[in-house]
Parts: C-alpha cells; structure tokens; sequence
C-alpha cells in the first residue's frame, strides 16, 4: 500500500516536472509586449562615427489599424514613427526601446527603405545584421528614398491603405505587375548581388510638400499634399549609388531580368507618334553568353506576346499585314528600350545584371582569367545582342476603329 | 548485451535518420562550393567501402560488437584499449548531436533560452528511451520515419513550387577542378556522417536475421546520401554557394524564403522537427553504443544503471566542449578530424587483417 503511494506521487511529481520543461516557455511573449515594425528606414546620421547611422522604425497602432469605427477615429495616426541615431544599426534601434512602449518586434517588416545620400556613401554594411539576426526575415522589398531621407518618406501618411509601408508595399507590387517598370529587390536578393558587385534598386519619392506628410490633416485630404511615388532604378556599384535610370531605362532592366509581367508599349502610326498602344501580356527572356575569339558575345532573347487595346488613327486591323507591321514595330522598341539600357549600365560600367555568372557557366576557365577586369574593362566593350521576338495575338473587342 | 530483437525496416530507419542527422541541416559539403552534391555522393561510395570492412567483421563475430571482437581479435589488453577508444568516440559525437541540435534551437527558434536547459530535456528524453531499452527506439524510429518523409516531401515540394530554385546557382559544373572534391569528400564526408555508421557495429548483434544486414545497410545507405546530395543542391539553388557558405544552417534559411501567396510562409518549423527527430536518434543511438560499450568491457550487468551517469557527462562536455559556435565548429573540422580516421577506418581495416590472418593459420593448422 505504501509502496503504491509512492509510486503514485513519483508519478505526480514527473507530470509536473514535465510541465515545466516541456512547455519551452523560455522564450514567451505576449503580443501586447510588442511594438511591432511594418517599416524600417536607415539615413546617414552625423560625420561622428558615434551617430554614423539614424535609423528609423515605423510602428503600427493596433488599435487604429484593427478598424472597427473607420473614419470615425482621426485623432490619432495609425502609426508611429521613432528615430535615434548609432555607429551600428543595432546601437539604433536598441536606442529607440527608451522612446518605444514595448518591445521592437521585427519579423513583420514590409519595407525598409534607404535615404540617398547614405546610399551615395555606401550602404554595403546595412545588410550584415538583417541577414544575422534570426528576428529579422529577410524577404522584405528594399528601397532607396530619392532626393529625401527614409525618415521623411516613412513619416509620409497614406490614406487608402492607412499603414504606410504596407501602402508602399502595395505599389510597388501593383507597378511591377502592371507596369513594369520597377523589379522589387528583395533584401535577400539585394544582399547576394551586393556581394558580387553590382545590383539595381528601385527608388521611392516623395511628391509634393514633405512637411505636410507627417500629419494626419494629409490623410483626409482628397489630393493629398504629399504622396509616395516608386520612381527610378537606382544603379549600385559596389555598395554606393552611381546613377539613376529612369522610364524606359528602368523598364529595360525588367525586360532583361525576365521580370516583365505586365507593361503598355506606345507605337507610332504613320502619320501620328506614340498613338498605338500595345498591352504586354506575356513575357519571357533568356541569356545567352558565347565567348567567341576571346571575348565575350551577349545575346538576350526576349519573347514578348501583347494585345492592340487602343488605337488614335485608322490602321487596318482586319488585315494581317499590319498586325505583322505593328509586330515588327514593337520588336523595334523593345530592342531600342533594351539597348538603351545596356548603353548605360555599359557606360556605367555596372553589370547589373549579372551578365559575369552566365560567361562562368558558359566557360569557367575564361571567366577566371578575366574576371577581376569584367567590370571594369570588359563589360563596358562587350559586344551585346538583343532578339526580340513579338507577337500580337488580338486587337481587343472591336477590329477597326471608328476613327476614319 | 540486453536481450532485444530488431527487425530490418527498423534498422533502416535508424540508419536512414542517424544520416541525415545534423547533415541535412547544417551547410554540408560546401568545401565543395557548387559541386557539394558530387562530394556527397564521393562521400557515400566510401561509405560502401567502410560497409564491406564492417561487414566482414560481423560476417566473423555475428553475436559480438565492436567493442567485443576487438578484444576476440587483438588480445585482451589491446582489444580493450581500442574498445574503450570507441567508447570515448561514440561520447564524443554524441555530445556534438547534443550541441549541434541546442545550438540551432537557440540561434534560430529560442534565442532567450539558455543552451543548458534545451540540453537537459533533451538529454533526459534519449536517457529515458534507452531506459526503455533498443527496442523501443528502434519501434520509435518506425513511427517517426514516416513523419520525417512527410516532412521533407512537404518542405521540398512548397521550396520547388515557391520559384525560388535557380538551376544555373548549382552551375558551372566542376568550377574549381576536382581537388576540392575531392578533399570534401575524402576528409570531411566520408566521417560525417557515412563513417559514423560504425556506431552500428554495436547494434548488428541485435538484427533478428543477420542474413539481411547487406540489404538494409546498403539501401539506408543509398538513400540517405541521395537525400543529402539533394538538400545540399537545393540549399545551393535557392541560397547561392555565396550565402550557402556564410550560413550556419542553410536549410532553414532556405524554407524560410518560402512564401506562397503571402498566405503559406515562416515554415522554420518543418527544419527544426526535421533537426529534432533525426539527431533524436543520431544522439541516441551513439549513447547507446557508448553505453553498452561500457557495459561490455567494464562488464556491468546492465546498461540502464549508467544511463543517467552517461548523460550528465554528455551535457557537462556538450557545454564545455567548446565556449562559443565558432571554435566549436572548428573543432569539429580540424580538430577531430585526425583522430575519427583512426576509429571509423584504421582500426577496424586492422582487425579485418589481423582476423583473416588468424582465420587462414588456424584453417592451416587444421
């Protein structure tokens, strides 16, 4: 009988022991313990390596955020900026814990964004920590804030989306499924082409009067007095900021990427410039690298299929001469588009994109030889092809236009 | 030696976990760089050879382990010697399990949690199997090799559809020569973890029909590189040799990249459950075989009495061994490195000399 006790509160015993182990609480939080950051932004701080960075953390309001009452609730914003400045990015955000009412929690990241003169300076080490600490996921979209600081642009309030990064994040995807122009870089992507050299990154402005951004007053405007705009693509080299493409430039480095998802290409009509326009519905491009005599022959193959969705003069639509005409047409611009980004990026001496790792897969001992002079010397005389294979499949709802 | 009977697909789930061990998670193979999964697969024919060394042995002493035929074989005096050599390996090692597996829980998953508490529960828990006795882990290991194939297909299959595989990351093919290869392979893979399977030796005994050893160790052994060969690949084609190579545990970098639909995503959890149950066994089966080691050549009446001894030395070295992750890692590189070759490969090519000779006298004599 006895014994049977004491077996029996042994027992007892192991399920509470078991209860404190195995529950791994060690490492608990609760979600009202956290002030969680939708966007990180990172400027220059002073010429003191003691403040080298200022870092800001945009953190949500949950309370406003979670809705319930919309529109009623305007006296707060939906979300808080805080900005402290340090000799590594780590130093500035521990900073910001002394301003912030809970704990920094980074995993729900959306953006973070980079002020311009900081990337004109070099912004190689920023990345060290985003990819070491385990808080940090590194699938957020990164982007250089041109003209102002990341501080302003995450102080900018938006008001269709009330997060502000979250608004950010969304155009950025939107533009670069509908128009094309701009990739998103991913931090991780950012960092793996930081370490071979050269990488585009898109860029963000600020439009209209920045002051005006930071206060609520800006949301419940119709127009608002400032807005986010995703504008250019920012051309690094070697961790610092060379040059800024723009239109058809930035839309080049879609097409080669092989990107392109979604795009509008203008065509001229005989008498009348720009006034086709051609709905990009698909795309696809390839690269190609032979070396031939000793130098490095470039071929990118773009296929790209689209449909006539407007049309300012009378062409013959019906007909399958000018659909072959308009086909060449488009091939035509492409191509240009493309070539005058190659144009730059050679003059610019940055490979952007990464033409070097197809000349190694191609021919490894080659790519070995000249591998520390590629930037520098080859590429920018490399010879580059571009073939452009377009296809017009239809011409919308209607064949000819009414316009006679 | 406890009476005790296991079946083959037990033991080739033991084999096939025990190999993908700490391997499938950490960056494996990467001396390599893009042509690691070549280096694996050197790695696993080697690993065919040290089987058929293996296997010889046993074919001579099919009722003893290692530990037991090293002295059949050597003499009493040096036979022991060797034997408790393999005792201190299999601690060794087992210790490293232990640490690897804390490591990765506290720099990943629980980075508040002190490395020592994550070490004791999960000491106590292999105290508490091997308490049950082998039977019992091998039964364990039937169960939980289904989970892990449920796993890996699940990881694998959201990796491929994500996109985020880039083929021409694993090209060019043989970028720096064949030297690099073949070191990966000779030094590094051919230990770890195909040269570890000499823990096995111990267990052979225990195999309810010793005819099928060939079938079952072969088969955990093919697979389990193949397996290998391809994580490695794929950590490459979605990480880049660059990043592949600065990352403590690629794996879980690269299903972190995973995002569906911004709805399917943070998928850690299917590596840290891979890590948990295969160093589960891969710890528990060298404790085993440093424990019934003991056993043997201090000729105790059963191995649960020093379970927990055993234990609390594994978590005392597995803490001490070495104070930070990285002169831990690189001790496990250089390190031990001169000192496993002799257990997993000279010592047992001996013996296999040393008993056919004897073998050949006696038949001789006769």
């Amino acid at each position: 009988m006895n014994s049977l006790l004491i077996q029996r509160s042994y027992k007892i015993l192991l399920c509470v022991l078991s209860i404190l182990f195995t529950s791994g609480c060690w490492d608990s939080n609760e979600l009202q313990d956290f002030s969680i950051i939708s966007g990180i932004g990172i400027d220059k701080g002073g010429d003191d390596p003691e403040d080298r960075f200022r870092t800001t953390v945009q953190i949500i309001n949950p309370s406003i955020v979670s809705g319930g009452q919309q529109g009623g609730n305007v006296q707060s914003s939906p979300v808080t900026t805080f900005s402290e400045t340090g000799s590594t990015l780590k130093e500035a955000l521990r900073k910001i814990s002394n301003e912030a009412p809970a704990e920094l929690f980074f995993p729900h990241i959306q953006i973070m964004l980079i002020g311009e003169e900081l990337a004109k300076d070099g912004m190689k080490e920023l990345f060290d920590v985003i990819e070491r600490d385990p808080k940090f996921r590194v699938l957020f979209p990164v982007l250089i804030v041109k003209g102002h600081t990341a501080e302003d642009a995450l102080k900018v309030s938006t008001s269709l989306r009330p997060v502000p990064s979250a608004n950010i994040e969304g155009s950025l995807e939107s533009s670069k499924e509908i128009w094309g122009e701009f990739q998103s870089t991913r931090a991780d992507q950012a960092i793996m082409k930081l370490a071979e050299g050269s990488v585009a990154i898109t860029g963000i402005q600020i439009n209209g009067k920045v002051e005006k951004g930071n206060q609520t007053a800006n949301m419940q405007e119709i127009s608002q007095s400032a807005k986010l705009e995703i504008k250019g693509l920012a051309i690094i080299r070697d961790g610092k900021l060379e040059k800024w493409l723009e239109g058809d430039p930035a839309r080049g480095v879609v097409w080669v990427n092989n990107e392109m998802e979604q795009t509008v290409m203008n065509l001229d009509c005989p008498e009348k410039k720009d006034a086709v326009a051609i709905d990009i519905g698909r795309a696809k491009s390839g690269i190609k690298v032979k070396v031939k005599k000793d130098k490095p022959v470039i071929t990118i193959k773009i296929n790209a299929e689209g449909d006539v969705l407007e049309t300012h003069c009378p062409i013959e639509l019906d007909k399958d001469k000018t659909i072959k005409r308009l086909e060449n047409q488009l091939s035509k611009e492409i191509k240009d588009e493309v070539m005058t980004t190659i144009k730059t990026v050679q003059e610019e001496k940055t490979d952007v994109f990464g033409f070097g790792e197809y000349i190694n897969i191609e021919d490894k001992n080659y790519w070995k030889k000249i591998k520390d002079k590629w930037e520098e010397e080859i590429f920018p005389e490399s010879k580059v092809n571009v073939e452009v294979n377009a296809t017009i499949r239809r011409t919308g709802m209607k064949v000819k236009s009414y316009i006679k | 030696m406890e009476k005790a009977k296991v079946n083959g697909i037990q033991l080739f789930a033991l084999m096939f976990m025990f190999n993908l061990g700490t391997a499938v998670v950490v960056s494996y193979g990467i001396g390599a760089k893009k042509d690691a999964w070549l280096a694996i697969l050197l790695g696993m024919s080697i690993g065919f050879c040290l089987f058929f060394i293996y296997y010889r042995l046993f074919c001579h002493y099919p009722k003893l382990p290692i530990t037991g035929y090293a002295r059949k074989i050597l003499g009493n005096y040096f036979g022991w010697i060797i034997g408790l050599f393999y005792v201190l390996y299999f601690l060794q090692i087992a210790t490293r399990q232990v640490r690897d597996f804390s490591e990765l829980i506290v720099s990943s998953t629980m980075t508040e949690t002190p490395l020592l508490a994550i070490q004791i529960s999960f000491v106590l828990v292999i105290c508490y199997v091997l308490n049950q006795g082998i039977e019992v882990l091998a039964r364990t290991a039937e169960v939980f090799i289904v989970i892990l194939f449920l796993l890996g297909a699940a990881g694998n299959f959201l990796i491929l559809v994500s996109g985020e595989f880039e083929l021409h990351n694993l090209r060019p093919f043989l970028e720096n020569g064949w030297k690099p290869i073949l070191s990966t392979a000779v030094l590094e893979s051919s230990h770890f973890p195909f040269g570890e399977m000499v823990v096995f030796t111990m267990l052979l005994p225990y195999l309810n029909k010793s005819g099928s050893v060939k079938k079952v160790w072969m088969s955990a052994l093919l697979l389990s590189g193949l397996a290998l060969s391809w994580t490695a690949s794929l950590n490459i084609a979605v990480l880049g040799v660059d990043v592949m190579e600065r990352t403590t545990f690629p794996t879980l970098a690269t299903i972190g990249k995973v995002n569906l639909l911004d709805f399917i995503q943070r998928l850690d959890v299917i590596v840290v459950f891979t890590m948990l149950i295969t160093v589960f066994f891969k710890g528990s089966l060298f404790i085993y075989g440093a424990v019934i080691g003991i056993v043997d050549l201090f000729k105790l009446k059963n191995h649960q009495q020093i379970l927990l001894p055993v234990g609390g030395i594994i978590i005392v070295s597995a803490m001490t061994i070495a104070t930070n992750f990285s002169g831990y890692m690189e001790e496990g590189k250089e390190g031990l490195r001169p000192l496993v070759f002799a257990l997993f490969l000279y010592f047992p090519v001996l013996m296999l000399i040393v008993s056919t000779i004897r073998k050949r006298l006696k038949q001789k004599t006769n």
